[in-house]
């Protein structure tokens, strides 16, 4: 994990009460926790098919993936100190590019990031794996009982549809495809 | 907040412009004592955007109006040539507010009635609304030629 940067000292403090609140209400906290980690194991697989992709493969995709890896590294570390503030138990990126593409087929995304070789390969693959991401945030709104927890998932769905946009435009879909965007299930 | 039916003022349509490159084309300013760079300079486009945007806002606001046609025209004039160091023209309505401030508006509210909501359908509305106008924004961004996905967390913060 990174060091704490400005940014995720204000989640960190963001995330504070969530201690508190833990103590007062540990069914809803134990309820969080499970939720937090759901998101967490999936934005740590994102991070890692950016550092993958932002590694080796199609120069235009590697530097897109360079970027966007950045982000998922903030949005994994507030998930993390989020979890760690909720008593639960940390997780870690899958390792290997097997573990990768496990983790992928597991969420139904495919063809794996080594089969998809070519630009759009790439990017499709990516596309998908954003769309299964969002598609988490986006319901776990439903299920957080933490208010401040709540509002630091909103900001990270809001990221990944932002990422959503560049990845549908690079493939020349369009980039507004629905009124109201919860990703994919 | 801007009234749904108010006339827009929309300065150029949404042509996203390719700004790769565009500040390397320029002759760099040579100085004589000039600190040596401790990072990458930023590109000449991104350090002109914000005057752009102004410019574009006052185009927008002295338009029509009798008493202000010379500064219109004038504005006009640097807009039109700031714009062809860093292509990426912003949109601005009339009143001087640009989309992209309506947008963070949104999001920013969106973000305060989340959690205020007991009802799991209405977050789940609200939440797709924000997830849209986080799009809505990039969309935005890309088409005044800036990176549509500045930041990790999307708060509705300029």
């Amino acid at each position: 994990m990174t060091g704490l940067t400005r940014r995720h000292a204000l989640v960190a403090v963001a995330t504070a009460p969530l201690a508190l609140r833990a103590a007062d209400a540990p069914a809803a906290a134990s309820t969080d926790a499970a939720v937090v980690s759901e998101l967490l194991r999936a934005e740590l697989l994102l991070q890692r098919s950016y550092e993958l992709c932002a590694a080796s493969g199609p120069r235009r995709v590697r530097a897109l993936a360079r970027r966007f890896r950045a982000h998922e590294v903030e949005h994994a570390a507030a998930l993390a100190q989020a979890l760690e503030a909720l008593g639960g138990r940390g997780l870690t990126a899958p390792r290997t590019r097997a573990e990768v593409e496990a983790a992928a087929r597991s969420l139904g995304v495919g063809p794996s990031l080594t089969a998809a070789r070519s630009r759009r390969g790439r990017l499709r693959h990516l596309l998908a794996l954003e769309e299964r991401v969002l598609g988490a945030l986006h319901a776990a709104l439903g299920r957080l009982d933490d208010d401040k927890l709540l509002q630091t998932v909103a900001t990270i769905l809001g990221c990944q549809a932002q990422h959503l946009v560049v990845l549908r435009t690079a493939l020349g879909r369009r980039a507004l495809p629905r009124v109201l965007d919860a990703g994919r299930p | 907040m801007v009234a749904a039916s108010r006339r827009a003022v929309l300065l150029g349509g949404l042509a996203a412009a390719a700004l790769a490159g565009c500040g390397e084309r320029r002759t760099p300013v040579r100085r004589r004592s000039a600190p040596a760079p401790t990072a990458t300079p930023p590109a000449q486009a991104d350090v002109l955007r914000p005057l752009i945007e102004i410019k574009a806002r006052a185009v927008a606001l002295y338009a029509g109006h009798a008493a202000l046609e010379r500064l219109h025209a004038q504005e006009e004039e640097h807009l039109t040539r700031l714009l062809r160091a860093a292509p990426g023209r912003p949109i601005v309505f009339a009143n001087g507010m640009a989309p992209a401030d309506l947008e963070r508006e949104m999001l920013a509210a969106e973000l305060v009635v989340l959690p205020r909501l007991t009802d799991a359908g209405l977050r789940l509305l609200v939440g797709a609304m924000f997830a849209t106008d986080a799009e809505h924004l990039a969309v935005l961004r890309r088409a005044a030629g800036r990176f549509p996905v500045p930041r990790a967390f999307v708060t509705g913060a300029p």
